[in-house]
């Protein structure tokens, strides 16, 4: 490997390093133990700066590759490593709130979280099937671990339980149709399965059903119904910033790999790919959106919630092309930006309500005026009000839709907002009208500045959108 | 260059955003940001201006994409030229020094700071609008400027005439607003057939420098923009709003609605003439339109009795003077009246405010005899009603003297009423005057000047007034798009000669108490019960609202009721809520359940794949 593979290989490589240092720290500094919350953040903080020279440098081109052109530094790539990056520090701060009263060793916890985060940055550079196998597995049994972490806690145990069986049975799935892949193209290398298919004048079934099960357990990644049961349950029962970096993060590796397989594999495929995925689209917004009107426990609501925002990505993934991947990109951003805003209030509320019942928030504006506006916030972006990013969000993925043909599914996600606005405003209704549940609840500056930097991304990214779109749009264009 | 453009328009936002988010609890360091900040803009405004006079006036202009889609790109910038920079140093030095008069003025009120956050959110929208690069941007700060003429207009919102004349002014400008919005969309569409879809100013007079047909399509997009300038510029039959909007602080009456905000309607039509030029049409329509106005305000303004609103109906009538200039094809000569007027306006107004300070009424029935006690108030007070009822030299002379020769020389008519308007001006501005200082005084408490930080800015203002006719600045105008006007002298001396003869009916009769009007009084009393009335405008809206769309709101209510809530809003509710439970039964909690329903989604999809195949 030389100098300039090493160089695209930079942030991997300084997680491991980071991963090693919290190790040592964990085992041989008691004194440096107690702040190792603090050290993993302020790392990744680094990491991500490392990053964005990465993306400087690169300036809209390839970066670089290595591992045989396995492993591929490419512009998508950057964008999403940045966002993961970004997931795993505000996670990472959400975990040391957790751990505060989980009186736990928060070493291995920390450990968990980067071992996740290593298989996505991975996984947003995997330019074959096996590295991107290997690495939806590392970040997959991380999650196994971190979901089941509260051994005492019979639910959480039970959760770790589901997501592994469930978990198991997708990676089987989509091991079977890379197999499929393989024997029809004879390579599991990206480019050679794309140039294999490019010669190919009839698909053959078998070709289809491969690619067919890959779908299927990234979709159990993503969320897509009909592989989404194992959302509530398994969001319900993780500690929860295990909840919000498996809404947040879990969700986007999914993305990320099915955005890489759709532009750079089987694009020139299957016109008939788009409706399929477009249904698919239609069931996941629907069920998502209805699922959460009942809810009463915050971390499920969150998990429909999510579904429907997935329903939303695969809207832009159907519709495809320049604009869908493009809106696939921005719309993750913002969702990204909205949803750990959200669930910085949610976890900090979960902790210190201790409580995860939606009745919680009741009066939560006169309890602390900057939680409760934090999370309005977040609920307008999320149900995709202007001129916060959500809405702008929705307005690249329903516009892409509509570029492509598929009215109809416009239409629906239109109506899915007007829905979701529903089920939001019922939980504003409980912070802003009914009477508080209990005093006033103080939050420390470290958690303060953190939130108002990511309001601040909520309402930049919607009112300056251009920068923004033109880099979601440089990150795609690429591959058209 | 271009960042003291935009410093020059954030400066005031920032002092907004400063005083609502911290200094609202500290009256002083409030006043003193606004006034601070829009002093800074007068400042760069300067700067720019010198600058830019040495480089001969370069049109820059610099922008940021907001929305760079491909169909829709939206964008907002700067624009710098002859006509921008005008309207800046008018903006920000008026402004400023209306700014520093509410210091005192204001003293004592409840709302002070709020009063200075809003006056600074009004600066930032009105330099919005000049430095506007396109319609887009235009539309959005026209109705910023809408919202916080509406935040000031209702100032003692606990007044119910104030907060009523806030929402007449707000939803009366709607109406014309309404519109433009259309006449924007359609220009719109137009430069999309003429081959690039923009709403930027410069790129559209280059795309419609050759409009081949399209005429009729133009004539309905000009007079569509033109119902903007209807509201804003209280137009007839939009005008009914402005006489309403004196229930607001007299500064804000003075900065908002005679100087800046209802010239922006003119500004606009200066801004984007090369629309207007190309359709004769709607230019006549617009001249017209002006002239009425010109007209019946200033007939409307002989019988009030309350000192701003006579000032107010003056404001409307020159406005009408200023919209029968452009719609004769000066946009210059507009341009022109509307800065001299800005100046001697504000002066009257504030003069007036001094006036309302000193004795806490409004009705120039109950002053008289003020010149002796308040002589600063009383001289610059006579220079503004000089400079408005045009006489020479000061600076209402020049600018108007030029709309009545431009009318003169392109429609007769037109003229006739625009000397007409200029007689009836000279003589209500003469009751005014000498009622107010001249008349025995009526008065019970003895009135005192104001307070230095009150006359300072008249003094100001009425050096402007007195010379604004001096600095070239007709020339610097007539450079921007077109010719000088050549100068009638008949047309001069007729004008002058009206004005003075108006002026010393009044004095005869108002301040020595001749009674010359008394044999008019029987015949005409119903001529006079028409304007008290003012024209009956107000109550043909009331039975509009009544009658029309009283009854129209209450089927629309009714329909919404019934069919929207109860029906689809209710039902809908209630039809997701069922699904969202019938779809939790789905979630059994069992993992044998939720592995089952994975594979049998694998192979419905497959299925789904080969039935499509």
């Amino acid at each position: 490997m030389n100098l300039a593979g090493f160089c695209s290989l930079l942030p991997e490589a300084l997680v491991i390093a980071l991963m090693f240092v919290v190790f040592a720290a964990d085992l041989f500094l008691p004194s440096i133990k107690k702040r190792l919350g603090g050290l993993t953040a302020w790392g990744l903080t680094a990491i991500l700066a490392c990053l964005l020279w990465q993306g400087f440098l690169a300036g809209g081109q390839k970066f670089g590759e290595t591992f045989q052109g396995t492993f591929l530094c490419d512009p998508m790539a950057l964008f999403f490593k940045a966002l993961f990056i970004l997931t795993g520090i505000i996670v990472v701060i959400l975990a040391r709130e957790f751990l505060k009263k989980a009186d736990k060793n928060p070493g291995e916890f920390y450990l968990l979280i980067l071992s996740a985060l290593l298989g996505m940055l991975f996984l947003a550079s995997a330019n074959d099937f096996i590295l991107l196998f290997v690495s939806v597995e590392l970040v997959t049994v991380s999650f196994y671990v971190m979901t089941a972490y509260l051994k005492t806690d019979q639910r959480s145990v039970e959760a770790g339980i589901k997501y592994l069986i469930l978990g198991a049975l997708s990676s089987g799935m989509m091991l079977y149709g890379i197999s499929f892949i393989y024997g029809h193209t004879g390579s599991t290398h990206f480019d050679a399965v794309r140039g294999a298919l490019f010669g190919m004048t009839s698909a053959p079934p078998l070709l289809l059903l491969g690619i067919l099960l890959l779908i299927a357990g990234l979709g159990f990644k993503a969320g897509a119904v009909p592989f989404q049961l194992w959302i509530p349950d398994v969001y319900e029962g993780a500690p929860i910033p295990v909840t919000a970096f498996l809404s947040v993060g879990s969700k986007m590796a999914g993305f990320a790999a099915l955005l890489r397989i759709c532009v750079s594999v089987i694009a020139p495929f299957d016109k008939k790919w788009a409706l399929l995925m477009a249904v698919i689209a239609a069931m996941t917004l629907v069920y998502g959106n209805l699922g959460a009107i009942p809810q009463k426990n915050i971390k499920r609501f969150f998990g429909y919630s999510g579904i429907g925002h997935a329903g939303y990505l695969l809207t832009a993934i159907a519709a495809g092309g320049f604009s869908g991947a493009r809106g696939v990109l921005f719309y993750l951003l913002s969702y990204a930006v909205t949803m750990l805003a959200a669930f910085l209030v949610v976890v900090y509320c979960s902790v210190h309500l201790e409580s995860d019942d939606m009745s919680a928030y009741d009066g939560l504006s006169r309890r602390s005026p900057l939680l409760a506006g934090a999370l309005f916030l977040s609920l307008l972006s999320l149900a995709g009000v202007p001129p916060l990013s959500g809405f702008f969000a929705k307005f690249l993925v329903l516009s892409s839709a509509v570029e492509k043909g598929l009215i109809w599914l416009a239409v629906l996600g239109a109506l899915n907002v007007v829905i979701s606005l529903y089920y939001y405003l019922t939980l504003v209704k409980r912070m802003y009208i009914h009477p508080p549940a209990g005093g006033v609840i103080a939050v420390p500056l470290s958690f303060q500045i953190p939130l108002y930097l990511l309001m601040l991304g909520i309402v930049g990214i919607g009112v300056v959108q251009g920068p923004f779109v033109r880099l979601a749009a440089s990150a795609v264009s690429g591959f058209f | 260059m271009l960042a003291l453009g935009w410093l020059i328009l954030f400066l005031p936002l920032m002092a907004c955003l400063v005083i609502a988010g911290t200094t609202l609890k500290h009256e002083k360091i409030s006043a003193w940001i606004a006034c601070g900040a829009l002093s800074l803009s007068f400042i760069f405004s300067i700067i720019l201006f010198a600058v830019l006079a040495a480089q001969g006036f370069p049109t820059l202009q610099s922008t940021v994409t907001i929305l760079p889609l491909e169909h829709l790109r939206l964008e907002f910038g700067v624009l710098i030229d002859r006509l921008s920079l005008i309207m800046l140093l008018v903006v920000t030095g008026i402004g400023s020094g209306i700014f520093f008069y509410s210091m005192g003025y204001m003293k004592e009120d409840k709302g002070y700071s709020r009063y200075f956050a809003s006056l600074s959110l009004f600066a930032f929208s009105m330099l919005g609008i000049v430095v506007s690069t396109n319609f887009f941007q235009t539309f959005i700060f026209w109705e910023l400027v809408g919202v916080s003429s509406y935040l000031l207009i209702g100032h003692w919102y606990q007044k119910d005439e104030a907060a009523d004349a806030g929402k007449k002014a707000f939803i009366t400008t709607r109406v014309g607003d309404v519109g433009f919005l259309i006449g924007i969309l359609f220009l719109s569409s137009l430069s999309a057939t003429l081959g690039k879809q923009t709403l930027d100013f410069q790129a559209l007079s280059e795309l419609l420098g050759h409009p081949a047909g399209h005429e009729f399509i133009l004539t309905a997009i000009c007079l569509l923009v033109f119902c903007g300038v209807l509201g804003k510029s209280a137009q007839f039959p939009l005008h009914v709003w402005l006489p309403d909007a004196m229930e607001g602080p007299t500064p804000v009456s003075a900065l908002i609605h005679a100087a800046t905000m209802v010239a922006a309607g003119v500004y606009l039509l200066a801004r984007v003439y090369f629309l207007f030029i190309l359709s004769p049409t709607a230019l006549s329509v617009i001249a017209g339109i002006g002239a009425f106005t010109a007209l019946i305000a200033a007939t409307m303004a002989l019988v009030q009795p309350d000192i701003k609103k006579i000032l107010a109906y003056s404001t409307l009538s020159q406005l009408g003077y200023m919209v029968m200039a452009a719609g004769l094809g000066s946009s210059s000569a507009a341009m022109y009246h509307l800065v001299t007027h800005a100046f001697f306006k504000a002066l009257l107004f504030l003069g007036a405010g001094s006036v309302i300070h000193a004795l806490h009424t409004q009705n120039i029935l109950e002053m008289g005899g003020l010149f002796r006690k308040m002589p600063v108030t009383a001289w610059t007070f006579l220079i503004g009603f000089l400079a408005l009822a045009g006489v020479y030299p000061l600076s209402g002379f020049w600018s108007k003297d030029e709309i009545l020769t431009l009318a003169f020389t392109v429609n007769r008519p037109l003229f006739w009423i625009g000397a007409g308007t200029a007689f009836l001006t000279a003589f209500y501005m003469g009751r005014l005057f000498f009622t107010v200082f001249l008349s025995e005084p009526k008065w019970k408490k003895e009135p005192h000047e104001s307070p230095r930080v009150m006359t300072t800015p008249l003094l100001l203002l009425a050096f402007f007034a007195a010379t604004g006719g001096f600095f070239g600045l007709g020339t610097f105008l007539h450079s921007h798009y077109d010719q000088a006007i050549a100068w009638n002298f008949s047309v001069v001396a007729g004008s002058l000669t009206l004005s003075l003869v108006a002026i010393l009916l009044s004095y005869l009769i108002y301040a020595l108490d001749i009674p010359l009007l008394k044999p008019f009084e029987k015949p005409f009393s119903p001529v006079a019960g028409l304007l008290i009335k003012k024209y009956y405008m107000d109550d043909l809206y009331d039975v509009l609202v009544k009658y029309v769309q009283q009854n129209f709101a209450g089927l629309c209510d009714l329909f919404e009721r019934v069919v929207v809530v109860k029906g689809m809003v209710n039902g809908t509710a209630q039809l997701t809520g069922w699904a969202g439970d019938r779809l939790r039964c789905l979630q059994t909690g069992k993992v044998q359940f939720y592995a089952f329903a994975f594979s049998a989604g694998v192979t419905l999809i497959t299925l789904f794949w080969i039935v499509l195949r």
